[in-house]
Order: C-alpha cells, then structure tokens, then sequence
C-alpha cells in the first residue's frame, strides 16, 4: 500500500457479522473527541459519526428479521454532493487518500451539506462540546474538538492515517502497511465485520471483498461512487440498498 | 458643485447598499461573525504528556477482557482490546471502551451520604467517615438486641476478595452473607444434578452443531464479546452444511435473536413448557443419548423423567407456548440430528433452568466435545469451616427478618428493589448500598459508602460466564483514588470494629488475599499465563516464582487452565428427593399462571434490559441510548403496531402503562417485531445514569412489573392508554 500512489481508502461491512453492539460507535466517539449528549439532545440532533441502524424486513410478527447496519460518511467518490454545495470551501476530496475531508474552521454552518446528504451521514454542533468536570483529562491530544456552530462528519480517523505516515517516515519507509492505519470503529468491532484498507490495492482484503457477489453500496444509482461496501448472505438485505432507512430516525421528532 | 438633491441622496444609498450586497463583504461578515461566536476559550483542550502504553483487564462484568490503555501522562484516554488475547480476542463492549471515563462520571459518590427521600426527590447528606460508623454501629445493636439479621448480598461472589467479605460478614452477630441470582442458572442447575459436588461448568459452543437458547444474551454480552465474535467469523469460513445452527427461544426478538438462524417467538412464561415439549418428543422418539437409559431416575419406579414429562406432548403445550406441534416436533428432531447440541439459558427460575439441564442431559451433551463441560476449580487457600460456610441466595432469607441490609452496587443493579425492601423487618430497618456512582437503586438506599470505581483498585477477575477452561486475571489501580472513597473490605472491618467485634487474625487486605491464591495457583502448577504486552504464551512450570506470576498477572496477563474437569454422572433430578415435588409443584404453578390476563389488564407487560444497561455506564453512553435509537433508554415501550392501533396509540407519542401496582410514563414506539397483545418496557438506563441531575428518584417500570421469588421479573398484567 502506498500513501504516494494516491490510495482509495475504503470499507466492506458485513452485515452478517454485525450484531448492532454499538462499540464501533462509542470507540469512534472516543477517538474523534465527540461529547456525550446534552441532556435536549435526540437522535436527531445528537452526533455520531458512525451510527448503527436497526432495519427490518417489513414483515410482521413472527416473520419479522432485523439487519444491523453501521452507517457513517459514505466518501462518495464522484459528483460528491456535500462538496458540491459547500459555499465555503469546508469539504474537500483528499486525492492521495479517496477520503471527504471536512473543514471545521472553514465551516460556516449553514448545514447545505447536510440536505444535500442522501446518506443524512453528516452532523450540525448545536451546543457548545461540553464534557462533565474532570472528564475533559480522557480526550485524545491527537483531535481537536469542533465548537457549535459547524458540520462534521466521519473522516476514516484522519489523524490515524497522518500518526500511520509519520511512522513510516520515521522509519525510512513512504508506504504504510495495512495495520498501520485502522480507523477505530474497524479496530473495536469484536466480530471484524468492518474490514478497512485501500480499495486499489488488489490484493487487499477489502478489495477482494468489495468485489464478491454478495457485496453492494448504498444508494448506488445516484451515482456518488461511495467507497464504503456492504456485504450480506441474506437476499432481502439487498432490498436496503435502495432505502433511505436513515430519514426516520434522523428527521423525525418523536414525542 | 451642484447642490445635492435628496433624489441623489437616496440614489447614492440605493446604489451603496446594492454594491455591498454584491461585494463579498456581507458574505465575510457573516462568516467572521459564525467564527467570532463559535470559538471560545472554554472548549476544552485535549490533555498533553508523555503517551504511553499500559495493559490491564476489564472488571465491569466477568467477561475480564484484555484491555490495552494509551495513557498521557497518567491518565488513560483510550481502551481498546488486547489482540490474541485467548479469552477475549481482541474485542471489547462498549461500555468497556469508555470504562476510563467512570472516574469522573457526575454521578461519582466521594464521600459517605445519608439519603432521604422528599417528595420524590433524593436528599444527599454528606457523611464524616466516623458519623457513618456510629450510625451502622448502633443499626447492628438493634439487629442483635431484636434477633433480626445483618444481611450483605454480594453481587459478584466468585471472586476472591468476596471471601474476605463473606469472613467479615460472618464475625458479626446475626450475620448473613448473601448472593445474587446467578447469571448462568443452567450451569448452576446442572452442578446440583451431579452426583459429586463439582466446578461451574461452561459451554463447548466452539465445537456444537446446534445451540439451542432459551433467553440468553448470547451475542449482547454474554461470555464475552470476543468470544461469540470469533465463533461468527469461524462460521462465515466454513459451507454452510457444516455451519453452527443457533435457535434462540424467546418472546421478544432481541439482539440475540436477530442475529440467530431461527427465532422461535414463545408466549410470555411460556420457555419451560417449550422445554418440555421437546424433551417429551426426545423420549417419546427415543432420541435420547444411548447412556441415558443407564440415569437412575430416568425411568424409575419411583422418581421418573419419562413420567415426569409424558403429559407435555406437542398437542398440550403447543395452544400455552404459541408454537405449533409440527414446529416442536422439527425442532427437536432437528436437535437430536445435528449433534452435538448444546441447551444455553438466561438469566431464570432454579426450576425453569433445571428443565434446560435435563435437556442438555437427555441429548448426551453433558461431558462431550461440543456440549456442556466441568471446568476445575481453582486451588482454595481458605479452609476454616467458618470461612467456608454456604452463601445463602437472597430467596432463602425470610421476608422481614433483616435489620440492616448492605448491598454491593452489582447486586443492587441485579435484584428488584421490591425484593429487598420486603426483607426488612420494619420501617428503622436500614439499606446501606456500597457503590461509586449514585445511580439506579442506589438512590434507594439510606447510606452510600462511596467505594472505588474500575482502573481504582486491584480487583481479580475469573472465568467469564460459560467459559470452558478456568482463567484469572487481574486489574491493577491505574488512576488515583479520590480522597474519602473507602474499599468494601475496609468499610467492612471498620464497620465490625464499630460494632465491637474483635477482628479476625485470618483477616487479610484484598492485595494479602489475592497473593496468597497467586502463590497457590502458582504451586499447583497447572495451566499457562497469556502475556498482553508480547502476545506470548508462558507454560507455568516455566514461570520461577510466585512472585513472577504475580507480577505477570499485575502488568497485563491472564493465566488459563489447560484442561478442563472429568464429566461427572447426573441424575434427573439430583440427590435430593425434594427437587422431584418441588419440579411438579413449579410446573402447576406456571400452567395457572400462564397466559393469565386479569379483567382491566389485557396486556402481558415485559420487562427489558441488555447486559450495561444497569449500573454505572459512562456519560459517552448517549451515543447508542439517546442520540441514536440503536438501545432504549428506561421506560420506552414497544408495541406491535396492529396493538397500538387498538389502544388508540401514536407512534412517538407518550403514554400510560398500569399495572395493579400503579402507573407510569412511557414512550411508545411501534415496532412490527414485537408480539401482538404483549408490551415490552426498556428498565436501561436513564438520562440520570449519563450526566444530568442525580437528586430526582428514578422512576423504573421494574416498579410495576411482578417478581417471583428468584428475584425474577415475571410477564404481569397491564394496561395501556395515551397520555
């Protein structure tokens, strides 16, 4: 794998393997400095850069089954739409690595990205980020926290990538080995259901995956190329695909 | 000059204000305007130090996961699993990712409290150590003085520093030492079967064809994480002929039931009757192991399982469990043919788990590769007959009877508060919760003693819940422990001190007792140690002293058995003569109570909870329970649709559950996988288990629900209705 060789970073998710246990969220939390929730937040205004969904089959009980599905920034490869409707220049597509990159600084928090979002993957900072008293001492020095106001997203643990190449260098070498560079929720999953790595690297796992029959992306006929790939035994999962299963939980108020 | 006209005047605005809004000054303005009142000084700035590396084990749960630590400076900022590890694989929950964040949890108790409760809210008056004591102290007269009992109730009584508590317990007068339900009630069924006393016993599920699972949260933390996970990976390698089959049997489709190959949905209470339909079709087809017919009581004149279970044929209990004679007829031949087959159960009756146990038993998976194996127990250093005395479970102390009741916090999470209360003998009778955050029923109780919290102490971690092989690990201290936080064994000799008892000579501190088992481990000289810094395996004859082992242990280690316990023979029924009556008396009880709707409560009102879903659990927790609706939070309810239709119910909307206990406040969300006529209510945490107010009493749907007198809540009656 070679960071130089402009490398497509990307994922396969197994969705049979995900048994929705949430700790791909929580680690992503950690990594990236997301505060906890304040106390009016919902599951719309609240942030999780990885989020996983519970879909089910549309059948009643007992026919009823249920597909975990880890979603997060899809790193549309083409036509991306949050780039192309960001006024301020805040979203950017890293040509060495394939991955969206989100500008906090630049960020004017006019949300356009988040509507035009088809994968509602992007998150607004209604509050100040606020953690309890004390527990500011556990953030991760290598990830600045975002402040209210701005849009931000899944980035594949950016900083890891960076930690990954100045560790090459250190050591002589310009490409990076595949363990190297992880992104936390693929490194915390207990059943590896999210495999990670450089969808041009032919002899990667996950391009060998990405290319198996029963792999497929979301949404694929908008035409956004994304580069996170899922993968199921299960025909009816398939159906997914074509859903906006997000929406509900993300532009719905209940209550 | 022309004089100016006001026309030009106005022009000469118009024409400015057009300019402006054309320039890209206003864009600027509005962007610097966002910047300006969006960075503040008091965003919080990431800590700087020394990165450094430290390796540990996980003491939330049992499981006694690896745990590497990325620390800066002294403080942990990052949890992640320990790769190879042979008993977590590498995997962590999600509550133990964010477990460093607990020292600094809102809800943390650092000094005794007194609590009162006024008009639904919580009082906290903060304790003097010394005011604490006299207090209890005087309690523990009045105990004495009335006859009435001193009762602690362990949560997690297998470890070794619980010796020392059972010790102190039972130097002072009317002592009880007491424990929670077991987690793994078929495995604790199954020891009262054999013929010998014998180890826990743990499931091959690495080598079953079928696993059968009545209840358990097989992939929603039972075991461990890493364990399940690396049986999910395994499976995906292999064809699927040859794949592990997993038929989970229970009445709400949870994790572990979505993730399962079959879902059999039972009636509410309905399991154990599922059970013995499908040990009535193994005997009836003689499908039964061929060393069965050699049990004793199998076919006994007189104590009899044939007997036993000829009346639950498939025609009988398929209208009480909702599933039909054909389907419990495929299943069990299904079983009987893909062997070998494990029976896995949840948290449940002694009864209802002994049933599980005969089926294990009756399908020849007890002692096999693939089923149910004795794990060796791990050599005792205590072997006075005082310290040894039998622990009572919360059930065998009568109602009334306890003075002064101290519960440890994972106890406190385990048993409904309704249990306990109806030990007390009066209302002066005193609860004292030891625990480190105010949360849950801790708020119920009349004292806190503030105890340390995990990465605080050294805490021992054994075998997790249906492992094969026996294993011990420990957690070393790696942040400080807050001034005036006390150590349960340290309250508990100061508290038998102030009661005037004079302390033991055997009494040791935690780190004494934990070395003493260290050095005998270290003598019997069995198992290996698995080193989390180097990923290398250390047979123990290799090891030079106890000292070593410890020292392995304490910087990051886990030691493992390497065999596990010869299969020892079991009865039906076990030993004692009452199981036989006590099994027939259970049965009638659960035929009168099934299905049983009383007039005004046409609902069957569930209870639900997933392993972390009590207790203390990090504020970063809002991200799977209150931003995303991956858990539920306490007192959502789910309903199917077609039920919610019927009681004139919006989806989002809140409502009204009641039950003959009284009424509560919930949020309705319809879901299409939930059983028609039955209501499921979330008892996880609430917003106060995070990082909000700890003063208001939490109201727990587990108020309403009914208990039996395992500590279980039941399927009871309710009622529901728009708010």
């Amino acid at each position: 794998m070679t960071a130089q060789k402009n490398s497509r970073y990307g994922m396969v998710i197994d969705l049979d393997a995900c048994t929705g246990c949430g700790a791909c969220m929580v680690a992503c939390a950690v990594e990236n400095n997301i505060p906890p929730a304040p106390e009016s937040a919902n599951e719309r205004t609240g942030i999780t850069w990885m989020r996983v969904y519970k879909v089910l089959n549309g059948k009643s009980f007992p026919d009823t089954q249920a597909v975990f599905v880890p979603m997060m920034c899809q790193q549309c490869e083409h036509h991306t739409p949050c780039i192309s409707v960001c006024p301020q220049k805040a979203v950017e597509l890293d040509e060495e690595s394939g991955i969206v990159a989100q500008i906090p600084v630049r960020c004017l928090g006019c949300r356009y990205c988040m509507t035009a979002c088809p994968y509602h993957a992007r998150y607004f900072n209604w509050w100040d980020p606020v953690w309890p008293k004390g527990m500011e001492q556990t953030l991760n020095p290598d990830v600045a926290p975002r402040m209210r106001g701005v849009v931000e997203k899944c980035n594949f643990c950016h900083g890891r990538l960076q930690a990954a190449k100045a560790k090459a260098a250190a050591e002589g070498r310009i490409e990076i080995r595949p363990e190297e560079y992880q992104p936390a929720c693929s490194d915390a999953c207990p059943t590896n259901a999210i495999v990670f790595g450089d969808l041009n690297d032919e002899q990667s796992e996950v391009s060998r995956m990405a290319h198996q029959k029963d792999s497929f992306r979301l949404l694929e006929t908008l035409g956004s190329e994304p580069k996170v790939y899922f993968q199921s035994e299960r025909p009816w999962v398939h159906h997914i695909a074509e859903q906006d299963f997000a929406s509900p939980e993300k532009e719905t108020v209940h209550g | 000059m022309d004089k100016i006209s006001r026309r030009a005047l106005l022009k000469f605005a118009g024409g400015s204000v057009v300019g402006f809004l054309f320039s890209p000054m206003p864009w600027k303005l509005l962007d610097d305007t966002a910047k300006w009142s969006q960075n503040w000084s008091w965003i919080p700035k990431p800590p700087q130090g020394a990165i450094t590396i430290k390796y540990n084990t996980c003491t939330l749960c049992q499981a006694g996961c690896g745990v590497r630590v990325r620390c800066v400076g002294d403080r942990p900022v990052a949890l992640t699993g320990v790769h190879d590890h042979p008993i977590s694989f590498g995997a962590m929950c999600p509550a133990g990712i964010v477990g460093h964040h607990l020292p600094y949890h809102p809800a943390r108790v650092t000094q005794p409290l007194k609590l009162t409760e006024h008009a639904g809210s919580v009082d906290q008056y903060p304790l003097q150590p010394d005011e604490l004591m006299n207090d209890l102290a005087k309690v523990i007269g009045e105990a004495h003085s009335s006859g009435t009992s001193v009762v602690f109730v362990d949560g997690q009584p297998n470890r070794y520093v619980s010796q020392l508590y059972r010790q102190l317990i039972d130097s002072l007068p009317n002592g009880i030492y007491a424990v929670s339900p077991h987690g793994d009630a078929v495995s604790a069924a199954l020891q009262t079967m054999s013929e010998r006393p014998s180890g826990m016993l743990g499931y091959d599920l690495e080598h079953a064809r079928t696993i059968i699972n009545f209840r358990a949260p097989l992939m929603d933390g039972w075991g461990t994480p890493g364990r399940i996970g690396q049986i999910i990976k395994q499976q995906k390698k292999v064809g699927v002929s040859e794949r592990l089959k997993i038929i989970h049997v229970e009445t709400r489709y949870s994790r572990a039931a979505a993730m399962s190959d079959e879902w059999i949905p039972v009636n509410p209470g309905a399991d154990v009757f599922f059970a013995l339909g499908l040990a009535h079709v193994i005997v009836r087809e003689k499908l039964y192991a061929s060393a069965v017919r050699k049990t004793a009581d199998f076919d006994d004149a007189g104590i009899s399982f044939v007997k036993f279970v000829r009346e639950f044929s498939p025609d009988v209990v398929a209208p009480v469990t909702g599933i039909s004679a054909d389907k419990i007829t495929r299943t069990t031949r299904e079983l009987a043919r893909h062997t070998p087959a494990v029976v896995v159960g949840g948290t449940m009756s002694d009864e209802e788990a002994m049933v599980l146990a005969q089926l294990n038993l009756l399908l020849g998976s007890v002692g096999k590769t693939g089923g149910v194996v004795a794990r060796r127990s791990l050599p005792e250093i205590m072997t006075d007959r005082r310290e040894r005395s039998a622990a009572k479970t919360i059930a065998q102390i009568p109602d009334g009877s306890v003075h002064l009741l101290i519960v440890d916090e994972s106890a406190a999470a385990a048993i409904p508060w309704q249990i306990l209360e109806k030990k007390l003998a009066s209302e002066k009778s005193v609860v004292v919760s030891i625990a480190s955050h105010l949360v849950g029923q801790t708020k119920c109780a009349n004292y806190v003693v503030p105890s340390p919290t995990y990465l605080e102490s050294l805490r021992d971690v054994h075998s997790p819940e249906g492992s094969v092989f026996a294993s011990l690990s420990v957690s070393s201290p790696l942040i400080k422990v807050p001034a005036g936080v006390i150590e349960p064994a340290s309250f508990l000799q100061k508290l038998a001190a102030a009661a005037g008892v004079p302390a033991s000579p055997s009494i040791s501190s935690p780190e004494d007792l934990l070395k003493k088992h260290v050095d005998a481990l270290y003598r019997s000289r069995r198992g290996h140690v698995f080193v989390y810094a180097n990923k290398e395996t250390v047979d123990i004859s290799k090891i030079e002293s106890s000292e070593q082992l410890w020292k392995l242990l304490v910087d990051g280690g886990v030691w493992i058995d390497t065999s596990a316990e010869p299969a020892q023979r079991l009865l039906f029924f076990g030993h004692r003569k009452e199981n036989y009556a006590r099994m027939k008396t259970f049965i009638e009880e659960r035929k009168q109570s099934a299905g049983k709707r009383t007039g005004g409560f046409p609902l069957a009102l569930m209870p639900f909870r997933a392993c972390g879903d009590v207790g203390e659990i990090s504020p970063l927790m809002t991200k799977l329970y209150q931003e995303s609706g991956l858990r539920a939070m306490s007192n959502r309810a789910m309903i199917n649709p077609g039920t919610g239709a019927m009681f004139n119910l919006i989806d989002g909307a809140p409502a009204i559950v009641s039950t003959q206990k009284g009424k509560m406040k919930v949020d309705v969300r319809f879901d299409e996988s939930v059983m028609p006529s039955v209501l499921f209510v979330s008892a996880g945490p609430d917003k106060a288990c995070f990082n909000h107010s700890t003063a208001a009493k939490e109201e727990n749907i587990l108020l309403l629900c009914e208990c039996d007198t395992d500590s279980l809540h039941c399927a009871t009656p309710a009622n529901i209705q728009k708010a």
